[in-house]
């Protein structure tokens, strides 16, 4: 005989609910256990224990003492040599932004590849490097630089003679270098026509600070144009920008370049966005390059190495070199890993896009530029992260090749390797432990800009 | 997954209600082999379980008091907090069992809280540290630990290094040794005398005179006495010019501080000096060829 | 009609066709395959522990083990070896020393988890590394066990009936009285450095070896090249040597650099001359007369003035390390021990700074490919144009330091837990007399921590040198000032900078107020607090100890020792008064972080 159905109060059913939610969840929360406790011991708990530690003056063993907020304050207000470390870091963000495309371009091309056995094939080759060790590549480098082989190479190939001429102090850029400082620099407005050609340099020297902070700009202005229809977003980079210039090279200049950041696209934008926008580009892009000929010109090869006279330059033990072998490490630069995880992302474009793209006679850089690196903006943008929080905090290669001085004239100190220095070399793991809160902090930012502002269009 | 969650909760409750069973003295002993082994943190809860069952005054009473205290005044971080919860906890055991045989200790230790800087802005208290040294000194004046105390009466003047209170230090120092040369810690008092009026005063004859004290009594240095030697070789040959007495104690690292890594320059300074030179037995392995010894009397 | 009967010998359907196993058919599969093995394993594996355990718990034998993570060849064998002699020795007391080698990647973690567990093996290896056996003195004095009063009684396996193995050359009587019936401290080369624990005033482990580095020359290319067949005897000989070595190279056409170099070599070079040029400044530095002139007292002096960087001495010093660099590779700053080697064996490299430790892979890497010697790092003469003339020597001649002053190394304590601690501690004695750890380093060859005692002999050279001077100067440990040095010295060595740039852009450093000598004042002071600080710890327990009855019978003894040694700390006031005699107008630093 059946029941009559029993009808249940709102409380009944909301724990009904509850319970059979409950008990589904909970063996599903019960499996997973190990690994969350695995995670929060050994992964998780170590990182409090730095949180915690900031705030003490601790040797590692002996002395633990509380001190407050007296190690943040001296790092941000006396210790100019951390921060020293982030132009460094600045350099390799820079350089390792440029390392990320060859392994795009090359993910593109073996995309387009329509024979598909020859793209299996090219798979294949570009995988093969995987098996080999991280340490057996970076031994390998370490011969190529140090055994001479580098060397012999571009001695070869006369790559050591252009080197040769590149670093005379005569005829080279160093030469370039001491002319362009010495007449745009030291100009006394003699010279009319010169005055015309040199003011606008000096004008934008003063007002940027820094050739740094006009490739800043420029970077920031074109974002602003391109990504960033909205004010409040604009104004909330801009300002970004503004305190990290005014920071770092403690100038003023950038309270009006940030209202120029932001009012500039507005002003424009206000008519024709399109033609207002490639306006801007033009603007940014002239202010980047610009400051890039610019650095060039007065910061990198200023005067001569002498490294390349006897054909043997210590690519790894001349202090004008490190860096540039170091961000030289590893050409061309496709790594395997960013192959796969791009092509992962181009093969989700179906034929049709393309078939749309010839039909309005887009050509083949067209497509890179407009089908297929828009749509695997999202890889890009984790792989961007990823590889900022690994510039920001790796000093391994720097500790091996260099030792915890940096080598000479502490020209590899970045950050990472000072907190190393406190920690292990002076005993002062408590400081070092703040370092890291600070780099940790500032990783976060970058991370945050890049989520707000490196748009994935779809 | 009903009977596994109430499984997991009996399981839970068990263990709970198991220690709630620990008898107190079960616990003190836990705790004081855990203290005994460095651990300042785990055995606070067992003593503060000791101390609360077992009647107060009583000897494990007292044992678990003094523990408690101890860890709190140990524990890292060091804070004020655990600083004054160890004072009272030491001031409580003095009160309550004044011939205790923990009493003297603790008296000691109330002197040190109140002597060291033990955290950020914490304000040494010297006179109060003063005064629980001396008490341990006139209430346990032959027991030795009043030798302690009188070492640190001293040591709390002469850290100072002020002028005023050297003076002072140095007399309650060597009352003591007058009194007591058979001290334990005698040596050491020396010792620490020597390095005073060396450091403070740069009167090396005094300094050297207590340091042949210590010496004579045998240094509590371990493996360091070469450092005491040599300076007292310097000393004599620099300062004093007693040439003898250098070469007695350059002589005295050539034999018994063979490996300490100044006993070559020590066969110099005896040449230097045209003394006899003992051989280096530790290191009579060693077959390759030996530097030549200067001429007496060569300069550097 | 008849409804299939369920059954639970109906559990598997073949992949959907209906087919169904019946009986222990349905027993065959991956599963049940799977679960067998796994069951095999587990039981087989407990049956193993079980069948161990029940061998270390057999009532009439007495276990003893002892751990290590040397796993390089010679080690073990050598250990085993002295591990059968002794346990043949003592077969009627039925004791069995056993050793276990476990690999120093997770030696800590396996030694620190058995600690825990409380049945960690009776002798450990410490090592300064390892947090648990030697890295911090709680864990430390948590773990093991102070060997006290026993070092200071005669070790009795350097009775006379044990030493009928000294070496007829060595053997003397004063020799043989120190082995028996000096202390066994007495009895060690390093005068048991090698297991004192400073901040627990106690010893608490027991060297089996010592190290010491030597020069290695490859003949083959010496000769080829200058056509020298003996090893420079000077080191403006072995400069000469190198200058041609490269102009032979060139003309070769092949790339040579004359001294194989890694990223630590400079160093080991550098240090074995330093003494010459640098011993003259002690007088100067040395100001607390102990004989030791420490960093700070290195600093101070040049703060105020005592010593400049560009005196005669310190730069003559510096010029020497000039020239010994232009030796190396340029990269040498990125070079390791293994690429030093590969270029000293295949001929690029004519020197090589050799370890004690590491003699034996040199030795099996040259084999029938390098004719090479051993030889001591040459030292400037006093009559060289190189050698400056008289600042790099000592009294008129060159002067290396002291070898003396070494620590022992793989270093033995015995842990907690030892079931048998008194046969563990007999073993030690064993390990370390004269005769066993004679036949040890030889077996090893590795260099014996015994006095009186020579290793193989292809090792005598290394055999430590007490004849030597201790430096005058020490510019280590000074903080970011120091690594800021570091960062001018380099570009000096690469020949980038001049020795004036370094003396004048470390010069006014010596006052900055981020980096300056102020700073090491600071941390003197404030790092000898902390000392103080921690030792109260250690009197904390050790008296504790004392009173409640569970310490040894000599704890009293070592509280009034570690007392003393905190006392003459005197709060770290002694660096402020210090400070006050050297900078009169000034006040010390304040405390920042």
């Amino acid at each position: 005989m059946n029941q009559p159905p029993v009808s249940l109060t709102a409380g009944a059913r909301w724990r009904n609910r509850l319970f059979h939610r409950a008990s589904l969840w909970s063996i599903l929360y019960l499996l997973m256990m190990p690994t969350i406790v695995g995670l929060i011991v050994f992964t998780y708990f170590p990182n409090l224990e730095t949180i915690k530690y900031a705030f003490y003056k601790w040797d590692g063993s002996l002395t633990e003492e509380f001190t407050g907020l007296s190690n943040f304050i001296y790092a941000f207000t006396k210790d100019p040599r951390f921060w020293n470390g982030f132009g460094l870091v600045g350099i390799f963000l820079l350089a390792n932004l440029i390392k990320m495309w060859p392994s795009i371009f090359v993910a593109i091309a073996l995309h387009r590849l329509k024979n598909t056995k020859w793209q299996y094939v090219y798979r294949v080759l570009f995988v093969l490097p995987m098996v080999i060790p991280g340490m057996v590549m970076l031994l390998i480098w370490k011969a190529f630089y140090t055994e001479g082989l580098l060397n012999q190479m571009l001695t070869v190939t006369g790559g050591m003679a252009v080197l040769r001429t590149l670093d005379s102090g005569d005829y080279g850029l160093p030469a370039l270098a001491g002319f362009f400082q010495s007449t745009v620099y030291a100009w006394n407005g003699d010279n009319w026509l010169l005055s015309i050609l040199t003011k606008p340099v000096l004008l934008l020297k003063a007002g940027f600070g820094s050739w740094w902070g006009m490739a800043l700009w420029g970077v920031a202005l074109l974002v602003c144009a391109k990504g960033l229809p909205s004010l409040k977003k604009r104004w909330l980079l801009a300002c970004m920008v503004g305190i990290t210039g005014m920071f770092v090279w403690g100038s003023l200049h950038f309270i009006p370049l940030v209202a120029m950041a932001v009012i500039l696209p507005e002003w424009l934008m206000s008519k024709d966005r399109h033609e207002a926008q490639a306006r801007i580009a033009w603007i940014a892009w002239g202010a980047m390059l610009g400051a890039a000929l610019l650095i060039i010109l007065t910061e990198v090869w200023v005067t001569p190495t002498q490294a390349f006279k006897e054909g043997n330059p210590p690519w790894l033990g001349h202090s004008k070199l490190v860096i540039p072998a170091i961000v030289f490490w590893g050409f061309p630069w496709v790594g395997t890993v960013g192959v796969l995880i791009y092509l992962a992302g181009l093969q989700n474009i179906s034929q049709e896009v393309y078939e749309a793209a010839d039909l309005d006679g887009v050509s083949s850089l067209g497509k890179v530029f407009r089908i297929e690196l828009p749509l695997i903006l999202t890889q890009v943008r984790i792989n961007l992260i990823f590889m900022t929080i690994g510039t920001l905090g790796d000093f391994g290669m720097i500790l091996i090749l260099l030792g915890p001085s940096g080598g000479p004239d502490n020209v590899g100190m970045v950050p990472g390797l000072y907190m190393y220095n406190k920690a292990f070399i002076q005993g002062e793991m408590g400081y070092a432990c703040t370092l890291a809160m600070v780099m940790f902090l500032i990783t976060l930012a970058l991370t945050f800009m890049y989520q707000r502002f490196v748009k994935v269009e779809k | 997954m009903k009977t596994l969650l109430s499984c997991c909760l009996i399981v839970l409750l068990a263990s709970a209600s198991a220690s709630t069973a620990d008898d107190a003295t079960v616990a003190l002993e836990r705790a004081t082999t855990a203290l005994a082994q460095f651990n300042y943190d785990v055995p606070r809860k067992d003593f503060t379980k000791a101390r609360d069952g077992l009647p107060p005054g009583s000897e494990g009473w007292q044992q678990a008091t003094f523990g408690l205290a101890t860890c709190k005044q140990q524990l890292m971080p060091i804070e004020a907090e655990s600083i004054a919860w160890a004072v009272t906890l030491f001031t409580d055991l003095v009160e309550r069992c004044p011939d205790s045989r923990f009493t003297p200790r603790a008296y000691l230790n109330l002197g040190r809280i109140a002597e060291l800087r033990d955290y950020r802005g914490d304000q040494p208290d010297v006179d109060t540290a003063r005064k629980h040294y001396r008490t341990v000194m006139t209430r346990w004046p032959v027991d030795s630990i009043a030798g302690e105390a009188a070492f640190r009466l001293g040591s709390s003047h002469l850290a100072t290094m002020l002028p005023k209170e050297f003076e002072i230090g140095v007399k309650v120092l060597t009352d003591w040794l007058s009194a007591h040369p058979q001290d334990p810690l005698a040596a050491g008092m020396w010792q620490y005398l020597g390095d005073c009026w060396f450091q403070q005063k740069d009167n090396f004859s005094e300094a050297y005179a207590c340091y042949q004290q210590a010496d004579a009594i045998g240094l509590q240095w371990r493996s360091r006495e070469h450092l005491v030697w040599w300076r007292m070789a310097r000393i004599a040959e620099l300062h004093i010019k007693d040439n003898d007495a250098a070469i007695r104690y350059y002589t005295k690292i050539c034999t018994d501080a063979q490996t300490s890594g100044k006993a070559f320059e020590a066969q110099i300074r005896l040449s230097l000096l045209g003394a006899p030179i003992p051989d280096l037995t530790a290191f009579a392995s060693y077959t390759g060829p030996r530097p030549k010894l200067p001429a007496p009397g060569t300069l550097p | 009609m008849n409804e299939p009967v369920a059954s639970s010998n109906a559990l598997i359907d073949d992949a959907g066709t209906g087919n169904r196993r019946h009986g222990w058919r349905r027993w065959l599969n991956l599963n049940t395959f799977g679960l067998v093995l796994l069951l095999g394993v587990t039981g087989w594996s407990l049956l193993r522990i079980a069948t161990n355990q029940a061998k270390l718990n057999d009532p009439t034998l007495k276990y003893v083990r002892i751990c290590h993570w040397q796993l390089e060849s010679g080690f073990r064998e050598a250990l085993q070896e002295v591990i059968d002699d002794y346990n043949t020795l003592h077969a009627d007391q039925k004791v069995k020393v056993m050793q276990m080698a476990v690999t120093e990647k997770i030696y800590p973690q396996w030694l620190n988890v058995n600690l825990i567990a409380g049945n960690a093996p009776d002798i450990a290896q410490l090592g300064g590394q390892i947090k648990q056996a030697g890295g911090t003195s709680d864990a430390v004095a948590r773990n093991f066990l102070p060997l006290g009063r026993e070092i200071l009684k005669p070790n009795p396996y350097n009775a006379p009936k044990y030493l009928d193995e000294i070496d007829p050359l060595l053997d003397t009587p004063a020799l043989r009285q120190r082995l028996a019936e000096g202390s066994w401290r007495e009895t060690l080369t390093d005068g048991m450095r090698g297991g004192w624990r400073q901040d627990l005033q106690d010893y608490y482990g027991i060297s089996t070896a010592f190290f010491t580095s030597r020069l290695a020359c490859n003949m083959t290319l010496l000769k080829e090249a200058t056509g020298r067949d003996e090893p420079p005897r000077t080191l403006g000989e072995m400069l000469v040597a190198c200058e041609r070595l490269r102009a032979w190279g060139k003309e070769q056409g092949k790339t040579i650099d004359p001294i194989a170099s890694a990223s630590y070599h400079p160093g080991m070079f550098f240090g074995s001359f330093a003494s010459g040029f640098l011993y003259r400044l002690q007088d100067r530095l040395d100001r607390n007369l102990d004989g030791q002139v420490t960093s700070m007292e290195s600093w101070a002096a040049l703060q105020d003035g005592l010593v400049k960087l560009d005196e005669p001495m310190i730069a003559a010093y510096y010029a020497l390390c000039l020239k010994i660099v232009a030796q190396f590779n340029p990269n040498y700053t990125a070079m390791d021990r293994d690429q030093a080697l590969a270029a000293f064996v295949a001929g690029r490299s004519a020197f090589l700074a050799a370890a004690s430790w590491d003699a034996g892979s040199i030795a099996s890497a040259c084999k029938n490919r390098v004719d090479y010697r051993l030889m001591t790092f040459p030292l400037p003469a006093a009559d060289e144009p190189e050698a400056f003339g008289e600042l790099g020597t000592v009294y008129g001649q060159s002067i290396g330091f002291s070898e003396a002053s070494g620590s022992g190394g793989a270093t033995f304590g015995i842990t907690k837990t030892a079931q048998y601690p008194d046969i563990a501690l007999d073993f030690l004695r064993f390990l370390s007399s004269h005769k066993y750890n004679q036949r040890f380093a030889i077996r090893n060859g590795w260099l014996p921590i015994t006095v009186g005692s020579l290793p193989a002999d292809h090792m005598r050279i290394y055999m430590p040198n007490p004849y030597g001077v201790s430096s005058g100067f020490n510019a280590d440990n000074g903080g970011d000032l120091e690594i800021f040095m570091e960062g001018k010295r380099r570009l000096f060595l690469n020949s980038e900078i001049s020795y004036q740039d370094v003396v004048d852009t470390v010069t006014a450093k010596l006052n900055d107020p981020g980096i300056g000598v102020d700073n090491l004042w600071l941390s003197s002071y404030t790092s000898i607090r902390g000392e103080e600080r921690s030792i109260e710890r250690t009197i904390a327990v050790q008296s504790w100890r004392e009173l409640v009855g569970k310490g040894q019978p000599d704890t009293p003894d070592r509280v009034r020792e570690i007392l003393v040694d905190q006392t003459l700390r005197n709060h770290g006031n002694g660096v402020k008064l210090e400070f006050s005699k050297r900078n009169p107008n000034r006040s010390f630093p304040p405390e920042g972080k």
